[in-house]
C-alpha cells in the first residue's frame, strides 16, 4: 500500500506537470503522454483493488499494462527518429516484442501469471531504443541544445528506469522462489529510486521548452 | 552462497548498471557539447567564406562598373563632345539652320547630359562619398525627365548606414528599377525607405505586368539576392496578376543606430 501511494504520488506529480504544460508540449504528439500517465496510475490503482478485494493474483492487469507500456514507447520513439533506418528498427523492435510477448502469454505462463520475460525483453529494447535516440541525437549535423528537447529527458529517464531495474526483474523468479528479499524492501528501495529518477526526468521534459526559453 | 550475499551481488550489480548508464550519458554529453562547438566553428567558417566570396565578387563587379563609368566619360563622352562642337561650328556658319539640325544638336546635348550622369552613378570612386537618398533621387530625376514612367520616392533623409553598405542597396534599387523598365512595362514605380530601430525597410512597387515572365533565379535577381545576403538581410518578390512588390529587410547595426540618432 505504501510503495503503491509512494509510485501513485510521483506519476501524479508528474501527470499534473504535464497536463499544466499541456499546450506547450514539443512536439504535439507528446500530448499522449498526459494519457499514458493517467493509464499507468489507473493500472496501479486497479491492481492494487483487485488484488485487495478479490484476494487474487493481479497480473493480468500488468500484463495488460506492460504491453501498452512498451507499445507506447516504441511509438513515441518512431515519431520521433527522423531517419528511415531508425524508424524501421523500431518497428522492428515493436514486432519482435509482440511476438515474444504473446508467444510467451500464449504458449508458456498463460495470462493470469505476470510475464517478467516479456518485461524483461521489453526493457531492453527500450534500452536499446534509448540509445539508438542519443545516436541520433548526438550524430545530427546541426547544433542542439538538448537541455530544451523533451524527448532528451524522456529517453534519459527511461534509460536509467530500465538499466535500473533489469537485473532484479530478470533474477525476480529466483528472488521469489528462494525468498531473498522477504517483504519486498530492496525492490521497493530500487523501484522508488528509479521511479523518482525517471518520473523527475520526465517532468523536467514537460517543461523544458519553457525553462530554458526564460533563462536563455 | 547465503541469501543476503545473492542480494548484494543483485544490488551491486544494479548500481554498477545504473553507474555504467550514468557515465554513458555524461560521455554522450560531453561528446556532443564538443560537436556543438564544432559545427558552430564550421558554420561561422562558412560564412566568413561566403561573406569574403561575396565581398570579392561586389568588388569586382564595382571595379567593372568604375572601368566602364570612366570608358563612358572620357571616350565616347568626349567623342560625343567633340561631334556636339563640330555641329554648333555648322550651325554658325550656315544662313539658315534647318530646324533637324538644331532639333539634333539638342538631342545631342541631352545625351551628353545622360551619359555623364550614367558614368557618374557606376563611378566607385565617386561612390566613396556615397549618399544612398540623394544619388537615388538623381538617379530618378533622369529617369523620370525621360517621361517613360513616374517613379515617387519617399525616404527619411538619412539612413543608418556606411557609405559602402549604402552603394550595395543602391545597386539592389537600380537592379529592381532596370527590371521593372525593361520587363515589366511599369508606368509608375514607387520606392519607400523606413527606418525602424533594428530594420531598414525598402519597398519597390509597380503598376506593371507583374514579374511572371522572369525567373526568380536569373542573373540580376541573383545578384540582388547575394548583395542583400551580404548585407545580412532578406528579400520577398511578390508577384501579383498585376504588378509587382519587392520588399528588402535589412538589419541596423547598433552603432550605427547610435550614430545616426546622434547627427538626426
Amino acid at each position: 500500500m505504501e510503495s503503491l501511494i509512494t509510485g501513485c504520488v510521483l506519476i501524479l506529480v508528474c501527470m499534473v506537470i504535464s497536463i499544466l504544460f499541456y499546450n506547450q508540449l514539443e512536439p504535439k504528439w507528446l500530448k499522449v503522454f498526459t494519457w499514458f500517465l493517467l493509464f499507468t496510475i489507473l493500472s496501479q490503482v486497479a491492481g492494487f483493488v483487485y488484488s485487495f478485494y478479490s484476494k487474487k493474483s493481479n497480473h493480468f492487469i500488468f500484463n495488460i499494462y506492460i504491453l501498452v507500456q512498451f507499445i507506447f514507447y516504441f511509438g513515441i520513439f518512431y515519431k520521433t527518429f527522423q531517419s528511415k533506418k531508425f524508424k524501421l528498427t523500431t518497428l522492428f523492435i515493436t514486432l519482435a516484442f509482440l511476438v515474444y510477448y504473446w508467444y510467451i502469454i500464449i504458449f508458456e505462463t498463460g495470462f493470469y501469471v505476470f510475464n517478467s520475460a516479456g518485461n524483461s525483453v521489453g526493457s531492453v529494447l527500450t534500452i536499446f531504443c534509448c540509445l539508438l535516440y542519443f545516436v541520433s541525437l548526438f550524430s545530427s549535423e546541426i547544433v542542439v541544445n538538448y537541455f530544451r528537447i523533451s524527448m532528451f529527458w524522456i529517453a534519459t529517464g527511461l534509460l536509467f528506469f530500465f538499466v535500473g531495474n533489469f537485473i532484479y526483474l530478470t533474477f525476480i523468479g529466483y528472488i521469489v522462489n528462494h525468498n531473498l528479499d522477504s517483504g519486498g524492501n530492496f525492490y521497493r528501495y530500487i523501484m522508488v529510486t528509479l521511479n523518482l529518477l525517471m518520473y523527475g526526468l520526465f517532468s523536467i521534459g514537460f517543461i523544458s521548452n519553457q525553462l530554458w526559453k526564460k533563462t536563455m | 552462497m547465503e541469501k543476503n550475499d545473492v542480494m548484494f551481488a543483485i544490488i551491486f550489480a544494479t548500481v554498477v548498471l545504473v553507474l555504467l548508464a550514468g557515465f554513458l550519458f555524461f560521455f554522450f554529453l560531453k561528446y556532443r557539447y564538443r560537436s556543438n562547438e564544432y559545427i558552430k566553428e564550421r558554420e561561422i567558417m562558412k560564412k566568413t567564406f561566403e561573406q569574403t566570396l561575396l565581398q570579392s565578387q561586389i568588388e569586382v563587379q564595382e571595379a567593372t562598373f568604375s572601368a566602364l563609368g570612366k570608358e563612358l566619360h572620357d571616350n565616347i563622352g568626349q567623342l560625343l563632345s567633340s561631334t556636339k562642337m563640330l555641329l554648333g561650328i555648322t550651325q554658325r556658319n550656315l544662313k539658315d539652320t534647318p530646324e533637324t539640325l538644331t532639333i539634333a544638336v539638342e538631342t545631342l546635348g541631352k545625351a551628353i547630359n545622360e551619359l555623364r550622369a550614367l558614368s557618374k552613378s557606376i563611378d566607385k570612386e565617386w561612390l566613396d562619398q556615397f549618399d544612398l537618398v540623394e544619388n537615388l533621387s538623381t538617379e530618378i530625376t533622369r529617369i523620370n525627365n525621360a517621361k517613360m514612367l513616374q517613379i515617387q520616392f519617399s525616404h527619411p533623409g538619412r539612413l543608418p548606414m556606411k557609405a559602402e553598405e549604402q552603394i550595395i542597396l543602391f545597386r539592389i534599387i537600380q537592379e529592381a528599377l532596370q527590371n521593372a523598365i525593361k520587363h515589366s512595362e511599369a508606368q509608375n514605380i514607387r520606392i519607400e525607405i523606413a527606418t525602424q530601430t533594428q530594420n531598414i525597410l525598402v519597398t519597390i512597387t509597380d503598376d506593371g505586368k507583374g514579374l511572371g515572365s522572369i525567373s526568380t533565379d536569373g542573373l540580376g535577381m541573383r545578384n540582388m539576392k547575394q548583395r542583400t545576403k551580404l548585407l545580412g538581410g532578406n528579400i520577398t518578390w511578390s508577384m501579383p496578376t498585376r504588378g509587382s512588390s519587392i520588399n528588402i529587410q535589412l538589419p541596423v547595426k547598433e552603432e550605427e543606430y547610435e550614430n545616426f540618432n546622434r547627427h538626426r
